[in-house]
């Protein structure tokens, strides 16, 4: 083996261990990548992540823009976790080869502008963080039994529709709009301390409640982080799925067919599939199963910042999946902001689950 | 190395973003999935890069490509998923790689004639998972799936698990599209069978990307069995398997996976479940179908392995192998990357070759002693059944602590003996895996002097510049990293 180089970049020895065992497969997990079926780029298998954050901790390649070009296009959808036998990581190598090149003054792109944005109290997407519901009376309540906390690309209307939701089985929510980031998306780009700073801020601010609710299946680590042990972190299907079950929420509505699209990281790193069926069905809707459905769903090109990074590979998956969708022939639902959102660009006609649930809510009784 | 002026102007043909030539971004390209090339890796060479990798997106970007290729001389290796295990995407100096990942389209499913049109970058798994949500099947089950594309198995004649129902990829081509090296289409007709002249479909399969580079097939596909009824057996020995398998495909009943274990395989089948090693074969047969077809199959199979003497298993060992059929293939890194399972400098490969049923006994053994000459570990199975005959797959080991050139040595040297033997044996030296670089040298011997000279005489006459792949198939050109 060559003689590393002393200014090997910092790469965990037991991601770098996980890199250069992947490096070594035979690509086995090519099928599942959403990226790669939607760009044909190369860069996009698996394989070429293992072996450029393998070649990155032992020095064989330099850190460079090259590199980092080879570290953006992954969703962090972790589709090719699924068949893998080795249980890789693939986003978690990304993540620390897109932190290596960023140290050596080669970030991926979108990186700078989304910690300037962070710093500056916007989203990392660049957007202002004014998406408080439109009553204002959830937002800082002292009485609170449950937080819900925004995500970068909520959508007003539908965190509004939560908290009806929640209100109408009997909870008194708060939502808390984070400054800027909850860190996933600073970690997502390779922005480590930064991350971790977003995250302690928004700690900071989280009232002491024992049930938070992430509308965006991509802050739940973060949200884990910032919250102390009693607290339970959950996304929001689960959240309504307990209240169904505990019988506070009622649902009712006429019969419709839907189809679900499983948000990635809800379904694979959550393993949450079943609630938002529970509540579809509840709500009188009949779930038409798209191709690539559960824990094999297909992403839609939202995660691991690729609208930031690679915004082209982005769009090319978000219309990949549309494709699929729309081949039910009936409306979309799912369970992700981002999803939603780039699934809307792709002209697919989708609802949020929150949204759609909140329609379906029983008139309220006449005071 | 080509001239950079001229390769600004191919990137006009796909744009620049579809064109690398900094080695950081062509090292990719640097090696398939030949073992020889990643032992070289493994040991910390540096392999040699492709002076370009260019991507087109469109079928007309890719006979753009070949025609700048054509006017300018330079040749082209095609690239699908850089899985194929024999060199035959392996960069060639002076040239330019072409990688077919984005032409990936799937088309219309004609569920009427059961058909279905896929362009080259289709990862095998995402067309049968396309299938399989509309009821449907390819019926092609190879343990790559996962990671290879149709135009990679299309080249090298590739075969699945299935085959002795559904038959090798290339009896399920209705119709071929393929890019000729001056750039022109040439595509086939779509036609079930055809007595129009000679079937020129088969000049391309098979051809690695040396006659042409496949651009599009039009593929049988089948109706999703309803039911599979697997079975596992034990019998005495491997020519008592030989015999009871054949007797099965004698009966004009095809079962869709037909595999017979010899004893180390045996024995490794059932030590890795922590089983009690049994002495024997295993055979696992299954049959698919609807569910009559598939249950009388399966009780034909059962009578006919009654009465050569085999134990009846039950269905465990089908259902087990189905369970973890691609395990080896997720597992390979485990034992190939540096410090794996069995240390530093592990050799490891796999060879299939096949016989008819006359010549497939003494095949195997005298494949298996050429190999056990140079490798510490040989174990087989039978596959890819035929009523005339079937395929061996071997397997070959051997550890090295740590020496990467002995490594080599004994790779080059079991190779060489394996295939030797399968020529004088009366066999093929490849039945699925195709000829690449590795088996370049024995390709003369396979098809007699005669033979090879016919392939020479097509490959000039449709390359006569010798742009397509060259080295590959031994068929001239030079440059072809295979050391």
């Amino acid at each position: 083996m060559p003689e590393p180089r002393p200014e090997l970049p910092v790469v965990a020895d037991d991601v770098a261990a996980a890199a250069v065992h992947g490096s070594f497969c035979p690509k086995m997990c090519t099928f599942a990548c959403p990226v790669t079926a939607a760009t044909g780029r190369d860069d996009a298998v698996p394989w070429s992540f293992h072996r450029t954050v393998s070649d990155l901790a032992a020095g064989r390649v330099a850190t460079d823009a090259h590199a980092a070009g080879h570290l953006e296009a992954c969703s962090g959808c972790l589709a090719c976790r699924v068949p893998c036998v080795f249980d890789q990581d693939v986003p978690a190598q990304v993540r620390a080869g897109r932190a290596a090149t960023r140290a050596a003054g080669s970030p991926v792109r979108g990186t700078e502008e989304a910690v300037a944005a962070v710093a500056s109290g916007r989203s990392p997407y660049g957007a202002d963080r004014d998406v408080e519901p439109p009553r204002s009376g959830t937002v800082a309540r002292t009485d609170a039994d449950v937080v819900v906390v925004a995500g970068c690309r909520d959508d007003a209307g539908d965190l509004d529709a939560l908290t009806r939701l929640l209100e109408a089985a009997g909870r008194v929510p708060t939502v808390v709009v984070p400054e800027g980031c909850c860190g996933a998306a600073l970690a997502d780009l390779g922005a480590p301390a930064e991350a971790a700073a977003a995250t302690a801020r928004l700690a900071g601010r989280l009232p002491d409640v024992p049930l938070v609710v992430a509308t965006d299946p991509h802050c739940l680590p973060s949200l884990r982080a910032a919250t102390g042990a009693d607290a339970t972190v959950t996304d929001v299907a689960s959240a309504l799925a307990g209240l169904l079950a505990e019988g506070v929420l009622r649902l009712a509505g006429e019969a419709v067919r839907v189809a679900f699209h499983d948000p990635c990281l809800l379904a694979r790193a959550e393993a949450v599939t079943r609630p938002p069926r529970l509540l579809l069905a509840a709500a009188g809707a009949e779930v038409v199963e798209p191709e690539g459905h559960g824990a094999t769903t297909v992403c839609s090109g939202a995660g691991l910042a690729l609208e930031l990074v690679a915004p082209d590979d982005a769009r090319a998956t978000g219309e990949h999946r549309a494709r699929q969708l729309t081949a039910t022939g009936v409306p979309v639902v799912t369970a992700c902001a981002g999803a939603r959102r780039r699934l809307a660009d792709a002209g697919v006609d989708v609802r949020d689950l929150a949204s759609f649930l909140a329609e379906r809510l029983p008139p309220e009784p006449a005071a | 190395m080509l001239d950079a002026a001229l390769l600004d102007d191919l990137a006009g043909r796909v744009g620049q973003r579809w064109l690398a030539t900094d080695p950081a971004d062509t090292a990719n390209h640097a090696h398939d999935w030949w073992p020889r090339l990643l032992m070289r890796r493994r040991a910390g060479e540096d392999l040699p890069v492709p002076d370009a990798v260019v991507t087109p997106g469109t079928r007309g970007e890719l006979v753009e490509v070949v025609r700048w290729c054509d006017a300018n001389d330079v040749a082209i290796v095609p690239f699908g998923a850089g899985t194929g295990v024999c060199g035959g995407a392996a960069p060639v100096a002076g040239a330019v790689t072409v990688d077919l990942k984005r032409l990936n389209a799937i088309g219309e499913l004609d569920e009427v004639s059961g058909t279905i049109v896929v362009e080259p970058g289709v990862i095998a798994q995402t067309l049968e998972d396309h299938l399989a949500h509309r009821g449907w099947t390819l019926g092609h089950f190879p343990s790559s799936i996962h990671c290879s594309t149709m135009g990679g198995f299309l080249a090298i004649r590739s075969a699945g698990q299935a085959s002795s129902f559904y038959g090798k990829l290339e009896d399920m081509v209705v119709a071929l599209d393929v890019v000729l090296a001056d750039g022109s289409l040439f595509s086939t007709r779509p036609v079930p069978q055809s007595a129009a002249g000679p079937d020129l479909t088969r000049l391309f399969l098979g051809g690695e990307g040396t006659t042409g580079i496949v651009a599009g097939a039009t593929l049988r596909v089948w109706p999703a069995p309803a039911v599979a009824v697997d079975r596992g057996f034990l019998v005495p020995d491997v020519r008592t398997g030989l015999d009871a398998i054949r007797a099965v495909m004698r009966t004009g009943l095809r079962p869709t996976i037909v595999r017979l274990y010899d004893e180390t395989d045996t024995a490794l089948v059932f030590g890795g479940q922590g089983l009690e090693v049994p002495q024997g074969c295993l055979v696992i047969i299954g049959c698919e179908g609807d569910e009559d077809v598939a249950g009388f199959t399966a009780g034909v199979v059962r009578r006919i392995l009654g009465e050569h003497g085999a134990e009846d298993l039950g269905p465990e060992p089908g259902a087990n192998w189905r369970a973890h059929r691609h395990n080896m293939s997720y597992r390979f890194a485990e034992y190939m990357k540096p410090g794996g399972t069995f240390g530093d400098a592990l050799m490891l490969d796999t060879m299939e070759v096949a016989g008819t049923w006359a010549v497939l006994p003494g095949l195997y053994d005298d494949v298996r002693a050429a190999l056990s000459e140079h490798a510490d570990l040989v174990l087989a199975h039978f596959s890819h059944v035929y009523p005339e005959g079937g395929s061996i797959y071997f397997t070959l080991g051997a550890v090295n602590d740590g020496d990467e050139a002995r490594a080599l040595d004994r790779y080059d040297a079991a190779w060489d003996a394996g295939q030797r033997a399968a020529l004088a044996a009366g066999g093929t030296t490849s039945h699925h895996h195709g000829i690449g670089l590795l088996r370049a040298p024995y390709l003369r011997e396979e098809l007699g002097e005669v033979g090879f000279d016919v392939l020479r005489r097509v490959k000039d006459a449709l390359d006569p510049k010798g742009l397509l792949n060259p080295g590959k198939l031994g068929l001239g050109g030079g440059g072809a990293d295979g050391a």
